[in-house]
């Protein structure tokens, strides 16, 4: 009796043991990615400004990403931020290099906009989901001071994702690639403009002398009028 | 009565002058917001990481993924709701299998929707579209993968890259 209790009582503890074959959960690359506005202005001799924000909350591995520009003219230059870099990972108990511009770790999907962000990281919205944890790349644009004004280029960013600790034939990847349109303007927020009047529209013309016309023609009417009304009270 | 006559001509053209201003400072801002675009695309992959045909002996045609079962795929390629733009769904591989200086042809990979390998489409160096995705909607879609050992291949560790991506219409 004393032995089946003691043997129940190990095998209900090798079950409440973690099988690591059960701990071993189905791998989940997760590439996921959020750009504002993809048009950028640059003064010349200036600099603009794209962002990317990169979050992993569908994921359960480390995302590696690394981006790349073209399109960018010749004397432009175009950089990213951060730039690509060497990092050291340590993986099944190796260490190993890898090349990356950022890399974005599982987060949790967050019910509200978190007030303490871990550096280097900012919150972002994820539209009717909630919140989540992203990073950053900024995509920086300088032009040369004699660059024409209204000069336009179409850059792109082309990113790559990979996933470290994959074994057999094939590994996954994903890619994914972001347009920007940029733009050299005269000055930034100078959105005033002078319209010259050549003519052209004689309707704008009589729009903007209306009120002065309307106000001569009480003057006169005024001037005629009042006198005539003045003399006919005395007359009377 | 002349008295009234002009006190309403008067009377009109004040309003007339209050009024033109008024007309004139009509005015239009242009309004414009900039809606971020998302795109969340994940892969899963279950079995041991990555894509796996096992060990296989030359002339072996269209082995399956060793993880993948008669329900789900060797991968499922799932967009998350969040995705605000139409996108397909696509694969490519990276080039040949290879080991050394050994190659198997890419094209002897091939992909498909469910698990029949009849009309499986070979991988390609360019993408191809498996699927598509609303706006605004989630989507999943699970690929089935096979690859054919041609006879007389020299043994070795054989590998390339599977490209999968969710990209705007």
């Amino acid at each position: 009796m004393k032995r089946i209790t003691v043997m129940f009582l190990a095998t209900g503890l090798l079950l409440t043991l973690p099988s690591p074959v059960l701990a071993q959960e189905v791998a989940k690359y997760n590439f996921a990615s959020a750009q504002g506005t993809k048009q950028i202005e640059v003064e010349p001799g200036g600099e603009g400004k794209g962002v990317l924000y990169f979050y992993n909350i569908d994921g359960n591995r480390i995302t590696h990403i690394t981006l790349d520009i073209s399109g960018a003219p010749g004397n432009w230059e175009a950089e990213l931020e951060p730039p690509q870099h060497e990092i050291e990972v340590e993986i099944g108990g190796r260490t190993i290099t890898v090349t990356e511009n950022l890399h974005v770790e599982p987060s949790e999907l967050l019910s509200e906009e978190l007030e303490d962000v871990p550096e280097g990281m900012l919150c972002i919205s994820i539209p009717g989901r909630g919140y989540a944890l992203a990073k950053a790349a900024y995509i920086v644009i300088r032009v040369p001071q004699s660059e024409e004004i209204g000069s336009t280029a179409d850059i792109l960013v082309s990113a790559e994702a990979e996933w470290l600790g994959q074994s057999g034939a094939a590994a996954i990847k994903q890619a994914r690639d972001f347009e920007f349109s940029v733009e050299v303007v005269s000055e930034a927020n100078d959105s005033a403009e002078t319209i010259k009047d050549d003519g052209s529209n004689p309707g704008l013309s009589i729009v903007r002398w209306l009120p002065v016309i309307i106000a001569g023609v009480v003057v006169i009417l005024g001037a005629v009028l009042i006198p005539r009304l003045v003399a006919r009270r005395k007359g009377g | 009565m002349r008295k009234t006559f002009v006190s309403l001509v008067i009377a009109l053209v004040l309003v007339a002058v209050m009024a033109v201003p008024v007309m004139a400072a009509e005015d239009s801002k242009p309004a414009s917001v900039t809606v971020n675009e998302y795109i969340s695309f994940t892969v899963t992959d279950p079995g041991a990481a990555g894509i796996n045909f096992g060990s296989l002996d030359p002339s072996t045609p269209d082995s399956p993924e060793v993880a993948q079962t008669t329900t789900t795929g060797a991968v499922t390629l799932s967009v998350a709701a969040e995705t605000n733009v139409d996108c397909n769904i696509q694969t490519k591989g990276s080039g040949d299998f290879t080991a050394g200086t050994h190659t198997i042809p890419l094209g002897n990979a091939k992909w498909d929707k469910d698990n029949d390998v009849t009309g499986a489409t070979s991988m390609t160096t360019t993408y191809t579209t498996i699927d598509t995705s609303t706006a605004g909607t989630a989507k999943a879609v699970h690929v089935w993968h096979w690859l054919t050992i041609p006879s007389g291949q020299e043994a070795g560790d054989y590998t390339t890259d599977f490209y999968y991506q969710a990209i705007k219409q």
